[in-house]
């Protein structure tokens, strides 16, 4: 015989297919029960943020959503929160104008936060029982992560989506690989700015290739886009900005007509709405595209970091380095806050011990004056904070059983 | 969902049905597991019979079940690699029997190309598609299960010879 003879392989007689019919119909049934159900709950709730904070027509619809029932209390008066203790004395900040720039003498430096006691604190979010998302769809994602399993390896490329019904999605795009660079080097499936803005679109960086999941079909499209890629950013609702480990600049994909070219923006880009960027470059410099630069008073933490900055009118949010904190001349690793037009730092938050290991923060959304960031614990989990810059109280969200985060659970 | 589609849907399904199973099972190595995936993959397509009655039917619930195969497989592969592989030995003279169980030694992806390809006769480009991946790899992936296959069943050197 030969493999072909296979398809005549005996098995027993299967009946499969009765009630196959009646069986959607009941499932049918219950979903629009369920619907019902999201619907009366959306009256009163509050929405959920997403991704970049981002205005003008590209914004997310501030259309309510049910608040995830497995997510724990995000309301601050309910919530841990940390002392403020500037070690530095901070200006007067207006309450009434929170997104007004300031400009104090001095940086707010936060003490470094005890993260994992702040972890214990809360409840952990993980991504049970995910539906496929090609047949359960979702309005909107609210956060896609690469789950981690305790004992287990880390699957670098399986992706789940929390939509905004509060349920979890696995991305069932088949094969999905984590990219490796030319030392072995492997790299997850998602950056922290693979989810669109709007929460619909889910960009993938893989080997010689870029998927794109629209999370509200569950549909995908994969374009070629050689090389070992392993970073997106969203420029806008049809362009991705894709980039490879080690190279300074990227490659701009459309996804209308799967053409790429080659970009002067790297990595460390965010792109704003009215099509503006900046660019938070080697050895702190910010360059925007109206042809200003300014160097910022704080080091880039990581070099070509994987994290983009976080950037609005005023600020710039991004992950940077104190050199010589201590007289071991060790660095203080965290997230710092600069002024866009000066670049005088404006805020730090330590995000480590001060050390030679790098950091893996991610840097999630800019909301006004606050800063959510996800930060590794040491069992492998990311704890989720909201950081407001301005009065130096950090706010524990959630703890994620994630080694890669994008988008925000708040 | 019209009531008026039940009877096409569940003629078309049932002329089906084996043959499902059949490819399921040679991608799971468990009927019954087989039987899930196809079950449940006839139940998302007479949800959508509507749509999927003027087109391609089968091509549609060939991706589910290879989906959802490929989905389970990662959720559970950590058991999978942890868990002893059961020796079953087929009665002497049953070469398929030889030839399934020589097909649980690849990986999933390896096994889900030949099945694609051998079983359900499928041609490069429709089994790209359905697995995601492009033509280069699929055609790489057969290779190397093939290769595999000789050199964990010898026996079925002669039966295996590699389409173009």
């Amino acid at each position: 015989m030969r493999l072909e003879e296979l398809r005549e392989l005996p098995l027993p007689p299967t009946n499969v297919a009765e009630g196959a019919w009646d069986a959607a119909r009941r499932r049918r049934r219950r979903t629009t029960v369920a619907t019902v159900a999201v619907a009366a709950a959306l009256v009163g709730s509050t929405a959920v943020g997403v991704g970049i904070a981002r205005d003008g027509d590209n914004a997310p619809s501030p259309s309510p959503a049910p608040a995830p029932p497995s997510i724990a209390p995000t309301s601050p008066t309910t919530a841990p929160t940390l002392p403020t203790s500037p070690t530095s004395p901070t200006a007067p900040t207006s309450p009434t104008s929170p997104t007004a720039p300031t400009s104090p003498t001095s940086p707010t430096i936060n003490p470094l936060p005890h993260y994992e006691a702040l972890a214990r604190s809360m409840s952990t979010e993980a991504a049970t029982d995910p539906s496929n998302l090609s047949s359960d769809p979702v309005h909107r994602g609210v956060m896609a992560i690469v789950p981690t399993y305790d004992g287990g390896p880390r699957p670098w490329d399986v992706v789940d989506v929390l939509g905004d019904d509060g349920r979890w999605r696995y991305v069932d795009v088949p094969g999905l690989e984590p990219t490796h660079d030319e030392v072995g080097y492997q790299f997850y499936a998602i950056v922290p700015t693979s989810l669109r803005w709007d929460g619909t679109r889910l960009a993938l960086p893989q080997q010689d290739h870029v998927v794109v999941v629209d999370l509200t079909t569950g549909d995908y499209q994969s374009y070629d886009v050689p090389g070992p890629n392993v970073g997106v950013v969203w420029q806008d609702a049809s362009h991705v900005l894709v980039t490879e480990e080690g190279r300074p600049t990227g490659k701009l994909l459309d996804l209308d007509d799967g053409t790429v070219v080659l970009s002067e923006r790297s990595a460390n880009t965010a792109f704003l709405p009215d099509g503006s960027w900046l660019t938070w470059g080697y050895g702190g410099t910010l360059t925007s595209s109206d042809g200003t630069r300014v160097t910022a008073e704080v080091a880039n933490a990581t070099g070509d970091q994987r994290t983009s900055p976080l950037v609005d009118d005023a600020v710039a949010v991004g992950l940077g380095v104190i050199k010589n904190v201590d007289d071991q001349g060790n660095s203080q690793t965290g997230v710092a806050v600069v002024d866009r037009h000066s670049g005088k730092l404006l805020a730090f938050l330590p995000t480590r011990q001060p050390g030679p290991d790098s950091d893996s923060t991610y840097l999630l959304a800019l909301n006004d004056d606050r800063v959510t960031l996800a930060v590794g614990l040491e069992n492998g989990s990311r704890i989720v904070v909201r950081w407001d810059w301005r009065t130096g109280d950090v706010t524990p969200v959630e703890v994620v059983e994630a080694g890669m985060i994008s988008g925000s659970p708040e | 969902m019209r009531e008026s589609g039940r009877e096409s849907f569940e003629t078309w399904a049932r002329s089906r049905q084996q043959g499902l199973v059949r490819s399921a099972y040679l991608l799971t190595g468990d009927f019954h597991r087989a039987e899930d995936l196809v079950q449940d993959a006839l139940v998302k397509a007479a949800a959508r019979w509507d749509t999927l009655v003027g087109g391609h039917p089968d091509a549609w619930v060939r991706t589910v079940v290879y989906r959802d195969q490929v989905s389970w497989w990662r959720r559970h592969r950590r058991e999978v690699f942890t868990t002893p592989r059961e020796q079953t030995v087929p009665p002497a003279g049953e070469t398929a029997l030889v030839l399934r169980d020589a097909l649980l030694l690849l990986t999933p992806r390896q096994r889900a190309v030949l099945v694609l390809r051998y079983v359900e006769d499928l041609s490069l480009a429709d089994t790209a598609h359905v697995l995601g991946l492009t033509v280069g790899s699929v055609k790489k992936h057969a290779s190397v299960a093939l290769a595999r296959l000789r050199e964990t069943a010898p026996e079925l050197e002669e039966l295996l010879e590699e389409r173009s």
